[in-house]
């Protein structure tokens, strides 16, 4: 899974900063369907390609992240070739894909604090409406935190619900999930209250792991090697 | 020091009662109750009842069967929960009127790593509480490096959270309190989700802490050489006294009869 899947790296588009990567995310994901020439969009895939290149990511990790869209983007092609045209299938199976790539080049090279971060940036106009960015982006930060700990709680009433031979249990699933999502939330609760969070306060000290993002940078070119190794169990 | 005087608190929400929030006006508790007396009438039932303690010692375990009102009284230690009577003051400052400050000084560490851990990677959710202090950058890396480093956590700082297995994500959580360096920390559980060999790295960290620390256990082990333990029993401390007396006699009070061959 995507989901905080930072890497820890040193090419340029580490040091580009979130706020710059979310920008160039949102602009590609819009002028992308102003495109509609196959041969633009193929070396559109190709600048896309390089750029994973040039951020030294691997081909097996881009792969594991993209292989599960694959089948999807084929039977887009496929439905499209039989109701309107191929290329149109094609046109937005390449759009789907470079966009994909991009996502998943900026989830590799930039710390979700850093996203977070950049989100609470672009809000801030938004405070004379009485919305407080913090608050958003901490509500991001926990969205992307918990989805791993949902899932598992999904896993784990479908086991108990399989177990006691509930063999479709799609529609009982919801209520028990709801519960304990709700449970779930009132421990968070604490949790942050516990650790001194205040919502109505705000910092203005955004990047404030910056400086210590650099002397990483720095140390991770000698320990690049072992910083690779997933963490074991 | 913590002290709790005369603090009772809430109802246990069961099926077929309504909980009420508000006790200090719609209940008993206010005197409204003919015999102006702390008790209540089933289903309700306080979840504390008229708890005197002062808390000095280094090491305190806290037992006592599920229900019985422990998790509660940890959560009263460092303001998560005010009493609806009486009050708790911590170095004395009393939670009610000073919860933020109170919350400093308290850690406060969670039965499920999985429900304290508010940031997607080990690193971040380290900084977060240094963040709410509102330390400066230059603090925040230092001890944030020094604490994953102390807790073997360092060579996994950009992971996610919830690869870490079910050990590392305890010394995680554990981590992320300790490094808001509060004055004390109270566990709810610390041990209940591990296995033996976690569990006893977390014991060992819990003896090598300066601060003074509360525990919540049903890990009797845990407690054997702690410096004062209490029992609780449906909302009443039944025993208090150090742990070579007070864990005998709850493994006694909780010894089960022999069920009826079916």
């Amino acid at each position: 899974m995507t989901l905080g899947l930072y890497r820890p790296g040193t090419s340029f588009l580490y040091r580009l900063s979130a706020r710059t990567k979310l920008g160039i995310l949102a602009l590609a994901g819009i002028g992308i369907f102003f495109v509609h020439s196959i041969p633009l969009l193929l070396s559109g895939l190709a600048i896309v390609l390089s750029l994973v290149a040039i951020a030294r990511i691997p081909a097996r990790v881009l792969w594991t992240q993209v292989r599960p869209v694959l089948t999807i983007l084929l039977l887009l092609v496929l439905a499209h070739s039989l109701v309107t045209h191929w290329q149109t299938g094609l046109m937005l199976a390449l759009r789907f894909l470079i966009l994909i790539i991009l996502a998943t080049l900026m989830t590799l090279t930039t710390r979700t604090l850093d996203v977070v971060e950049a989100i609470a940036q672009a809000l801030k106009p938004l405070r004379r409406w009485g919305i407080n960015p913090e608050q958003i982006s901490i509500m991001v930060a926990i969205a992307l935190r918990f989805i791993p700990v949902l899932l598992e709680q999904i896993h784990g009433i479908r086991e108990a619900q399989r177990a006691r031979g509930c063999d479709r249990p799609i529609v009982t699933l919801l209520v028990p999930l709801l519960v304990k999502t709700l449970h779930l939330a009132d421990d968070l609760i604490d949790a942050l209250d516990a650790r001194c969070f205040d919502p109505s306060s705000s910092t203005d000290q955004p990047e404030f792991l910056q400086a210590q993002h650099q002397v990483e940078a720095s140390q991770t070119r000698q320990e690049a090697p072992t910083d690779r190794n997933s963490p074991k169990s | 020091m913590i002290e709790v005087i005369q603090v009772s608190h809430g109802f246990e929400a069961q099926w077929g009662a309504i909980p009420e929030r508000n006790l200090g006006e719609r209940s008993g508790l206010s005197g409204k109750s003919p015999k102006g007396d702390t008790s209540f009438a089933q289903p309700q039932r306080l979840v504390l009842r008229n708890l005197n303690l002062t808390l000095t010692e280094h090491r305190i375990g806290i037992i006592g069967s599920n229900g019985s009102g422990k998790s509660t009284f940890a959560r009263l230690l460092n303001g998560l929960l005010v009493p609806d009577r009486g009050r708790v003051q911590v170095e004395g400052l009393d939670t009610r009127q000073h919860a933020k400050a109170v919350r400093r000084r308290v850690g406060f560490v969670f039965q499920n790593p999985d429900h304290q851990i508010v940031f997607p990677t080990v690193e971040e959710d380290v900084a977060f509480g240094l963040k709410n202090l509102k330390l400066g950058r230059g603090e925040i890396q230092q001890r944030v490096t020094d604490i994953l480093n102390r807790y073997g956590l360092l060579e996994h700082r950009h992971h996610p959270a919830h690869l870490l297995s079910g050990g590392q994500k305890q010394l995680l959580a554990i981590a992320a309190v300790l490094v808001m360096t509060p004055r004390m920390v109270v566990f709810d559980e610390p041990t209940t989700l591990l296995d033996l060999k976690n569990r006893n790295h977390i014991q060992q960290v819990l003896q090598r802490l300066e601060q003074p620390i509360v525990v919540v256990s049903h890990d009797l082990e845990l407690l054997e050489d702690f410096d004062r333990v209490l029992v609780f029993d449906d909302g009443e401390v039944v025993m208090d006294a150090a742990p070579a007396i007070a864990l005998p006699d709850y493994v006694q009070r909780m010894t089960v009869q022999p069920m009826p061959r079916s």
